[in-house]
């Protein structure tokens, strides 16, 4: 069953479709989808299995956040589905399953153990049985199988570039940024996890961190750029995190940017579905599910539940409350709400939180990131203007916590504080 | 599938067991992390940290509990071959050429609601890494629980918590290979004794050899060792390339193996002899630095700490790394030298290396986790000494090199984080315990160079006897301080990997 939205008039012809194998079975695909939405397409969530209770795994937030949607993809173990891009034959395998991702055999594991399983007091009580459990362990742990293909050390050195300012992130604040700082005539990296990018990003580029105190590594295509700026400003983004409730983990669980995504693709996330968004919204994260519940009716998606946005108009019911469980026979296929006994069915579940800075990076440079009780985030320190406690270093748009709409005031407030610091270290304006 | 509510979904850890890890007294980020295992999977904590915080926080932890933990690049999965890449090195960090600004990744935050400290205890151990609960848990267990150990941070934050989980009775040293053989005997048994996993494996040690000056001290080593009753063996090229079919052996020159050795799990055997020691009736106070010792009339009569001063008969030091700080407050200089070692670890992949593979002459060694990560380290002959936490692009060139090199299908496994511990180096690669000549009421237990987690077990229950019943032990005679000021330095152990 395929969810591919219907040719529209007047459009450009689409591009012939080709064909991907998932579990040597083939699926048709189109250029520019990433794995996990190729495979979206035709209703497959379950790409794999959990590393302890072999529970199903499948795309979750569609930007390399969360690691869910592990498979092995052209001879390469752990590869996340939603940042690879589908390709002619591109062979794509689950993971840690006994069986298929769909029917893994030791998927009985989550049954038998519906309290948990802690690893820690397993079996102590006799050597002999411990030992026994250990191996046991072994056999079943691990998730990818080496690499087919042996990859050798480039012999060429790692290129160093030398920069006055580096722009990590080219979304709508890292290219405000970036244009600032262009505008200034400083010369500047900017650089952008995304293949595809249309900017004068460095595309497919992604930071792997700050080494040394001095060297900014980016790893595209496999190889090491070691970038060395003066100015740094990192426009990383934001993250969306899962709902709080008892199944949180199925798939068929979607965050709202990989619905937008998929729908900007053509690709339906399922033919009814659950819109939820987690309670005390911020006005743009509300916008935009409002602006994607349209999109969903656009495209001929039904949605059965919209919770805590208000009236959508296109919903079949329209609550306000608190999710108490995602259930289902392997994925979302219904959904619980707390103080309501109804259920609601889908196929899928969208979830819109509030999105939550990728912090990780920040902290890596140094930065501290308080614990937001409110947000229940992490909030990279900065000032209004991006600037850090780290001179050089700068925060733009939503990594600083800033919601979508601010992000590109924030990153042109960024660049131009950038931009500034970067002409006092040189002594003064030009 | 059972209804679960998943905090980590990388290692399936559930809100469930994050309750479980605070009840259990994991109270902070650091803990709640080691404990449940949340945070070590592929998004390396993007998706956990900022909900286990939020549990915290509703069960009433907060400021320093909740700070996350230490972020280590790489950032995103990386293969070996990528950092491997060229022939230049990155120069040593930190250092003038390439200085820091970054600070030193330890930290001591200030935990809550911790128990009181007793005023006075019958003896102080200064460090709760596993030498000295294990010296604590052995004590009570020979009738001395007036005990208090002192952590200045969370359990498992020193060289305990961040070493590579290697236990094996191969040494050049008499005394090694016996403490050795005893100890990977309590291993077997800790599990039982303790109550709690430490995951061990027994899938030998490969050491090899590109160097013939190292081939002949290897030979040298296997006949004492088999003398001592250790079953180490020579392998030949073929018999090496069975074992380890992946293995680059075209410029190796020996190998030797000993099935006996083998991998463990380190944090629990920290939780494991806290609690085994806490239920005799040991004070276990994490979050509790020593600032100074009390000296009167040439004994140590206790120390002040940030939280209060504890009076006692004996002052145990078992700082490791940090022992010199801590002896220096009693008068006390040591010759130990703190040096950093790091480690990598790559991503999880289904189990195919039985032994783990040390290159002696090298310094590098590696292993595949029970998780089935590979994890494992490599010295730098030009790491300066002193005490550095923070990782480094050189370590990860080098390692990536050397690994690259020994085993070629590494190439395309992507490495997911990076630490580094200290080594508490000895000029004679021997550790250093018992009293002291200088200052009375102060025991050394401390030096072993990278070593001293797969010795505590048999230390442990050695010191621990020694100091309860008297017991008089090799271990605790020969090994004082004072031997380097009398010049009794015993032969030098050469058997040092990572």
């Amino acid at each position: 069953m395929q969810h591919r939205k219907l040719d529209v008039p007047g459009f450009f012809a689409e591009p012939p479709p080709f064909e991907i194998l998932f579990e040597g079975k083939r699926f048709s695909a189109r250029p520019g989808e990433p794995v996990g939405v190729t495979l979206m397409a035709h209703g497959r969530y379950v790409l794999g299995r959990s590393s302890k209770y072999h529970r199903g795994r499948g795309v979750y937030c569609g930007r390399g956040h969360c690691g869910r949607c592990l498979a092995r993809i052209d001879g390469q173990p752990n590869v996340r589905a939603c940042c690879e891009v589908s390709h002619p034959d591109a062979q794509v395998e689950s993971q840690h399953v006994v069986g298929s991702a769909k029917h893994d055999l030791l998927s009985t594991i989550d049954w038998m153990f519906p309290r948990g399983l802690d690893h820690h007091s397993l079996m102590t009580e006799s050597t002999t049985l411990n030992r026994v459990t250990v191996a046991a362990a072994r056999k079943l742990a691990g998730h990818g199988e080496l690499p087919a293909a042996k990859l050798d050390a480039d012999p060429r050195e790692v290129a160093t570039r030398v920069v006055d300012a580096a722009v990590i992130g080219a979304g709508r604040a890292g290219r405000e940024a970036y244009d600032a700082l262009s505008a200034a005539n400083i010369d500047t990296l900017l650089a952008d996890s995304a293949a595809d990018a249309t900017s004068p990003a460095l595309a497919g580029a992604r930071v792997i961190g700050l080494y040394d105190d001095r060297d900014l590594l980016l790893l595209k295509e496999g190889h090491i750029i070691r970038v060395q700026a003066r100015a740094c400003v990192l426009a990383t983004g934001a993250m969306e995190p899962a709902p709080t409730c008892e199944g949180n983990d199925l798939p068929g669980l979607i965050s709202r940017r990989l619905c937008e995504q998929a729908l900007r693709l053509g690709v339906r996330p399922g033919r009814r579905i659950t819109l939820a968004a987690q309670r005390d919204l911020d006005l743009a994260t509300r916008t935009a599910a409002h602006a994607l519940a349209s999109a969903l009716a656009e495209a001929g998606v039904e949605i059965e539940l919209a919770l805590n946005l208000g009236n959508v108009p296109s919903a079949r019911r329209c609550l306000d409350g608190q999710l108490s469980a995602i259930e289902g026979r392997g994925r979302a296929q219904r959904v619980r709400l707390d103080d309501e006994d109804e259920t609601f069915e889908c196929d899928a579940v969208v979830w819109c939180p509030r999105p939550v800075p990728d912090h990780g990076i920040a902290r890596q440079m140094g930065l501290a990131t308080p614990f937001d009780t409110t947000r229940g985030a992490f909030l990279p320190e900065c000032e209004r203007d991006g600037t850090t406690r780290r001179p050089g270093l700068f925060l733009a748009g939503e990594i600083a916590g800033v919601s979508e709409n601010e992000a590109v005031a924030h990153g042109r407030r960024a660049g131009i504080a950038a931009t500034a610091w970067l002409r006092e270290l040189s002594g003064g304006g030009r | 599938m059972t209804n679960r509510e998943l905090v980590c979904t990388c290692e399936d850890v559930t809100r469930r067991d994050v309750e479980r890890a605070i009840a259990r007294g994991h109270t902070d980020m650091e803990s709640v992390k080691r404990y449940t295992g949340l945070g070590t999977g592929i998004c390396q904590g993007r998706s956990c940290m900022a909900r286990t915080a939020q549990i915290l926080t509703e069960r009433g932890y907060d400021g320093d509990a909740l700070v996350p933990t230490t972020a280590r690049p790489p950032l995103w999965p990386v293969p070996l071959a990528a950092l491997a890449a060229g022939k230049d090195l990155p120069p040593t960090y930190p250092s003038d050429a390439s200085p820091a600004w970054t600070s030193p990744t330890t930290r001591r935050p200030q935990a809550k609601g911790l128990a009181p400290l007793p005023s006075r205890a019958q003896i102080v151990i200064v460090g709760g890494g596993i030498m000295g609960l294990a010296t604590a848990y052995h004590l009570a267990k020979n009738g001395i629980s007036d005990v208090v150990v002192l952590e200045a941070s969370y359990l498992n934050a020193g060289a305990s918590g961040r070493n590579g989980g290697g236990i094996r009775e191969q040494w050049a040293t008499e005394q090694h290979v016996l403490l050795m053989r005893e100890s990977i005997a309590l291993c077997r048994e800790f599990a039982k004794e303790l109550g709690i996993n430490v995951w061990l494996r027994q899938g030998g040690y490969l050491f090899v050899t590109a160097k013939q000056e190292v081939a002949a001290s290897m030979g040298d080593n296997l006949a004492l060792q088999n003398r001592l009753g250790v079953p180490s063996r020579l392998l030949k090229r073929s018999e090496m390339q069975h074992m380890v079919p992946e293995l680059e052996t075209s410029d190796l020159v020996a190998a030797v193996y000993n099935p006996e050795d083998g991998v463990i799990f380190p944090w629990p055997f920290l939780w494991g002899y806290a609690e085994g020691a806490r239920k005799r009736g040991v004070h276990v106070a994490t979050f509790t630095p020593v600032q100074s010792m009390i000296v009167e009339a040439g004994r140590v009569r206790g120390v002040e700490t940030t939280r209060g001063t504890i009076r006692a008969d004996l002052v145990i030091n078992a700082a490791g790394a940090w022992s010199p700080a801590i002896a220096r407050m009693a008068g006390v200089t040591l010759p130990n030298r703190p040096e950093r070692h790091e480690i990598l670890v790559t991503e999880s992949l289904r189990p195919f290396l039985g032994p783990l593979v040390s290159e002696l002459g090298l310094g590098l060694y590696f292993s595949q986790s029970l998780r089935g990560e590979i994890v494992g380290g490599l010295g730098d002959p030009d790491e300066p000494m002193g005490i550095e936490l923070r990782s480094s692009q050189r370590f990860l060139v080098r390692m990536a090199r050397a690994m690259v090199h020994r085993m070629p299908r590494l190439g395309g496994v992507k490495v997911l984080r990076q630490w580094a511990g200290c080594y508490d180096v000895t000029p004679d690669g021997h550790p250093i315990i018992g009293e002291v000549d200088e200052v009375g009421g102060f025991f050394q237990l401390h030096g072993f160079v990278g070593h001293g987690f797969m010795m505590a077990p048999v230390v442990g229950k050695i010191v621990g006897e020694h100091l309860a019943k008297g017991t008089d032990h090799p271990l605790v005679r020969d090994n004082r301080l004072g031997r380097f000021a009398h010049g009794h330095v015993t032969a030098k152990e050469t058997m040092i990997i990572g």
